[in-house]
């Protein structure tokens, strides 16, 4: 066996488990819910038949759908923007040294510790229009989670106070390594706080954001807990979104077949948003050889 | 310190202070709500109970099969995360420094397996875990935690890998490093920040989820915690003080985690270690 | 701090051993035959696991093992549609939501128990539950408890104004308006009742829909949803809210829980519920403890009152390997006994009609006598496979007229489409 074959072997050794293992335990479940999106499943009725691709051609035609996938837009539009928006502030606040630097930063993840659905019930209680808090300190009487303009937007706050610390952690570990000179030798050249992180941080932290929207818009595309407890869809469906929608179609209804595809078409959109920004930073993704 | 600076450090503590208040808030008010009389829990005000009670921690560590529960959701955690690692750092550092053929694609399909909604995997997971034998068993839900952590822990890893430049890479290899040595004198000392966060958020992710545990578990031997919390409630009663207590519970252990490990997290790497 | 890290090393890794060792269990030899019963949560789950050792005493031969579900219908639900759509026979005996049993039923989960269920011991058990087990001429389920909604409503303040329990809803209207009137600067409210966008909902839309001759689906098979006896009902609904202002526009975020603390803490007049409240608002630091009454929902002039039937029943999965021993354990919970202390002991309705009439339980639990009467009129959902199907439609529609964003003539328009829709492509 020559070098270079043995290193090339000693590469997929190191990937190989990883890749086996997940291919081994989650293709199957991708599969077979492919498979079930081409076929007419209600288990009820005893019905199994191949249909093509007939579920998604009702897809298209369905408004439930397409509520639910503009519910769904919004939700990740807003709230993976104020995460990010929200983190990064947060980040740079805690990356600078100060005495209970340690615990402030402990405080700050502890949203991210709680279970989704504890943190869904703490926010319901919260939002409770009679004896929660939120209208108690600001003296309103809103009707947070049952009216339908305020039900959606009640959601994402929620969801931003959950997951904005996953985003503060990865951001702040991406500034760890921007190394010090940078900013120093920016400092004697004379450029101030914005023209730094303009110039040094942004680009140098790119990458990380990039990562963190992915997974961040992976997350908020496939919103479920959260607005099931909340709302369970409602008021008259302003909060569902197509995981929630495909839910109730799996579970309530048992229309595996469709269910099925709805999920497969969320799939699609989260695949075509990633491919988005995968474009968009493309820079960002190939990354520097040379440093 | 000039009064610039002041106003700076002013700015910042105000709006750190704001942060965290947001992130502590609901907290805050669970703790008072885990606090309170059974009879004053739907009542605002009073805002702070009138007296403070244990009787819904109590009730709550009474529990039968709590502690086994606890444990259960321990060994969880725990072995997701190893596995994660196990698995995820040679995979990421393969994939960040070797010329590994097809890279891109390789990251793109393990990104593309987190891409499905939770909800679809869980029935076809079941049916492999019944012909496997091992439901209502730990290991079926560790594997699964593990499955789903592994995409994220090999896309961050890569990502705190690829940023140590690469001459350190080299000189190593010159040096008739072997993989191994490189990575543990090398890279992992170097990526520490990033395998710490990454370690921390795998745990909490398998800690903290629900879906797959409640699918995939169905007696006290395999429950996690968020499954028992779930069990609280009764069909039409919801015990709120309990549901409190239970979670202020859950979240210690990883606030404890959180609280030992900070200080590696907010390290960073020294300008030294860098250029050496 | 060396020593530290290695004392609570090694203490993980015995929680990690602990854990691996306790996930298996070696059979002994000749071990009886256990059966696994999967239910909800029981708030008096001792009470629970006591009737079920009084079987294995009568049945030695056999061993009760019970598996908890969390008490979201919905997760129990989907555990069993995962399960029994998979063919496991992990459990024998499970508890199902009465409207879930002809569904499970149609998709041939259950075993059909008539042949060993005898008439005699169906006889005693309430018929309006019965009817939702039989699919054909096949019996697949036994209800095991019931429940139905009532109305519950603050005794002092009627008595306050001189006003008895409204028999009909314009009656509850007006009985609402004078004491809401008079009860100046309380945060009082007249009617809550469950209007968010789940399945109590329809419960609750239903009672003023067939208090006013209407219904959801004729013969299971036509949507009743355009006719004037369903929108008229919805209006008044709706008018509640908007027009009355009896109704607070929070009805929309209110289930069960919701609406019960709302009454407990002494601001609504009205409330519609289930029984299973009233132990909790005459509990001692309950503010309106002793102060409250239950009757039947009301209903329209010229019509009768239908209240709600809910309730859990016992089946058999087809797939048990034990099927004799299950049916046993079905027999054994719907016995006079059994359904007794379900009643005294387990705080929840007993579907034996008999045991109501049991001197001892009369003296246990006076209000029962309230309760009756819904219990006899109450009566089930539309019985059919497609129920669920249907009432996912109707949900969002109805909470769409409770939230004020649609008329119910477009609201009940639109179900009926999406319903004949769903009938006509079986």
């Amino acid at each position: 066996m020559t070098d270079a074959t043995r290193e090339r072997l000693g590469r997929y050794a190191l990937l190989g488990p990883a890749a086996l293992f997940v291919a081994g335990v989650a293709l199957l479940p991708v599969l077979f819910t492919l498979w079930l999106s081409l076929r007419r499943q209600l288990p009820i009725f005893g019905v199994s038949r191949f249909v093509g691709f007939e579920n998604y051609r009702f897809l298209l035609e369905d408004g439930r759908f397409w509520s639910a996938s503009a519910h769904t837009g919004y939700f990740v539009l807003f709230s993976v923007t104020l995460e990010l928006a929200l983190g990064l502030g947060i980040a740079l606040l805690l990356r600078q040294r100060f005495p209970g630097r340690g615990v402030a930063c402990a405080l700050v993840l502890l949203p991210w510790a709680v279970p989704s659905v504890v943190a869904a019930r703490f926010w319901e209680w919260i939002f409770n229009s009679d004896y929660g808090v939120l209208n108690y300190l600001l003296g309103t009487s809103v009707n947070w989670l049952g009216d339908p303009r305020w039900a959606l937007p009640a959601a994402i706050l929620a969801d931003v106070w959950k997951t904005t610390p996953f985003v503060a952690l990865l951001l702040l570990a991406g500034l760890q390594v921007i190394p010090e000179e940078l900013y120093r030798a920016a400092r004697i050249d004379g450029a101030n706080s914005l023209q730094a992180f303009r110039r040094i941080t942004l680009p140098l932290l790119m990458p990380v954001i990039l990562l963190v929207l992915l997974f961040r818009t992976m997350d908020a595309a496939r919103i479920f807990d959260l607005i099931f407890v909340l709302t369970g869809g409602g008021p008259a469906n302003r909060t569902e979104t197509l995981v929630v929608y495909a839910y109730k179609l799996l579970y309530r209804t048992l229309q595996f077949g469709y269910g099925s595809a709805v999920a497969v078409t969320t799939f699609l959109f989260i695949l075509a948003l990633s491919l988005a920004y995968l474009r968009i930073f493309r820079r960002a993704w190939r990354m520097r050889e040379d440093r | 310190m000039d009064w610039k600076q002041l106003l700076r450090w002013l700015a910042g503590g105000l709006l750190l202070g704001l942060f965290v208040s947001f992130a502590l808030g609901p907290f805050i008010w669970q703790l008072i709500t885990a606090l309170k009389p059974a009879g004053q829990l739907a009542q605002l005000p009073p805002l702070l109970p009138a007296p403070p009670t244990a009787q819904h921690f109590v009730a709550v560590l009474g529990a039968p099969g709590f502690l086994r529960v606890a444990a259960n959701s321990v060994f969880v955690a725990v072995t997701t995360m190893l596995l994660a690692f196990i698995l995820g750092v040679p995979a990421a550092y393969a994939l960040a420094k070797l010329q590994v053929g097809g890279r891109q694609v390789i990251l793109a399909a393990l990104l593309c397996f987190s891409m499905f909604p939770a909800i679809a995997n869980v029935a076809p997971l079941y049916l492999l875990f019944i012909h496997l034998g091992i439901r209502d068993s730990v290991f079926a839900v560790v594997i699964t935690h593990s499955v789903f952590a592994l995409p994220f822990t090999v896309w961050t890893l890569t990502n705190f890998f690829q940023e140590i430049p690469n001459d350190l890479y080299r000189a190593a290899r010159i040096d008739g490093c072997s993989h191994g040595g490189i990575l543990r004198h090398v890279v992992l000392p170097l990526a520490m920040p990033g395998l710490v966060s990454v370690g921390l958020l795998v745990f909490i992710f398998s800690w903290n989820e629900f879906l797959y545990s409640f699918t995939l578990t169905a007696t006290e031997r395999s429950r996690t915690l968020p499954v028992a919390i779930a069990l609280f409630a009764g069909l039409h009663e919801i015990p709120w003080g309990e549901i409190a207590a239970a979670a202020i519970l859950a979240t210690i252990p990883t606030v404890v985690l959180v609280f030992l490990f900070q200080r590696r997290i907010i390290s960073g790497l020294t300008a030294g270690a860098v250029k050496g | 701090m060396r020593h530290k890290v290695s004392i609570s090393s090694l203490a993980l890794l015995l929680v990690l051993l602990g854990v691996t060792c306790s996930q298996y269990r070696a059979p002994g030899p000749n071990e009886p035959v256990t059966l696994v019963f999967k239910h909800a949560k029981h708030p008096r789950y001792a009470a629970l696991s006591q009737l079920i050792r009084q079987f294995e005493a009568e049945n030695p031969a056999i061993r009760v093992r019970e598996e908890i579900l969390p008490s979201s219908t919905d997760e129990q639900h989907q555990f069993y549609v995962i399960n029994l759509a998979a063919r496991a026979d992990d459990f024998d005996v499970l508890d199902m939501d009465i409207i879930w049993v002809p569904e499970f039923a149609r998709a041939g989960w259950l075993l059909p128990l008539d042949p060993s269920v005898t008439p005699a011991e169906l006889a005693p058990l309430n018929p309006a539950a019965l009817r939702a087990d039989w699919l054909g001429k096949r019996l697949y389920a036994v209800p095991w408890f019931v429940d139905a909604g009532v109305l519950y409503y603050r005794k002092d303040l009627l008595a306050k104004y001189g006003l008895g329990p409204p028999r009909t809803y314009p009656e509850l209207l007006e009985t609402a308006r004078t004491i809401l009137g008079k009860e100046h600067g309380s945060h009082l409210v007249g009617f809550v009742w469950q209007g968010m966008q789940y399945e109590g909902l329809v419960c609750a839309a239903l009672e003023f829909i067939r208090g006013n001759g209407g219904e959801l689906l004729h013969d299971g098979k036509n949507p009743a949803l355009t006719e004037p006896a369903t929108l008229e009902a919805l209006a008044f609904m709706n008018g509640l809210i908007r027009n009355y202002k009896v109704t607070p526009p929070l009805v929309t975020t209110l289930n069960e829980e919701a609406t019960r603390n709302i009454f407990q803490s002494g601001r609504a007049v009205f409330m519609r519920n289930w029984p299973y409240a009233w132990r909790l608002l005459n509990q001692p630091d309950s503010p309106v403890a002793g102060r409250v009454g239950i009757t039947v929902v009301p209903h329209f002039p010229g019509h009768a009152s239908v209240p709600t039937m809910g309730g859990f029943h016992l089946g058999v999965n087809i797939q048990s390997r034990h099927k004799a021993e299950a049916i046993a354990l079905v027999r054994f919970m719907i016995r006079r006994s059994a359904q007794k202390e379900v009643l005294l002991k387990l705080g929840v309705l007993s579907a034996d009609t008999g045991v109501y009439r049991d001197p001892e339980v009369q003296q246990a639990l006076p209000f029962l006598k309230d309760v009756l009467p819904a219990l006899e009129q109450a009566q089930p959902r539309p019985v059919t496979p497609y129920y669920l199907m249907i009432s996912q439609i109707v949900q969002p529609e109805l909470s769409a007229v409770v939230a004020g964003v649609r008329t119910p003539e477009r609201a009940m328009r639109s179900a009926d489409q999406q319903i004949r829709h769903l009938l006509e492509a079986q």
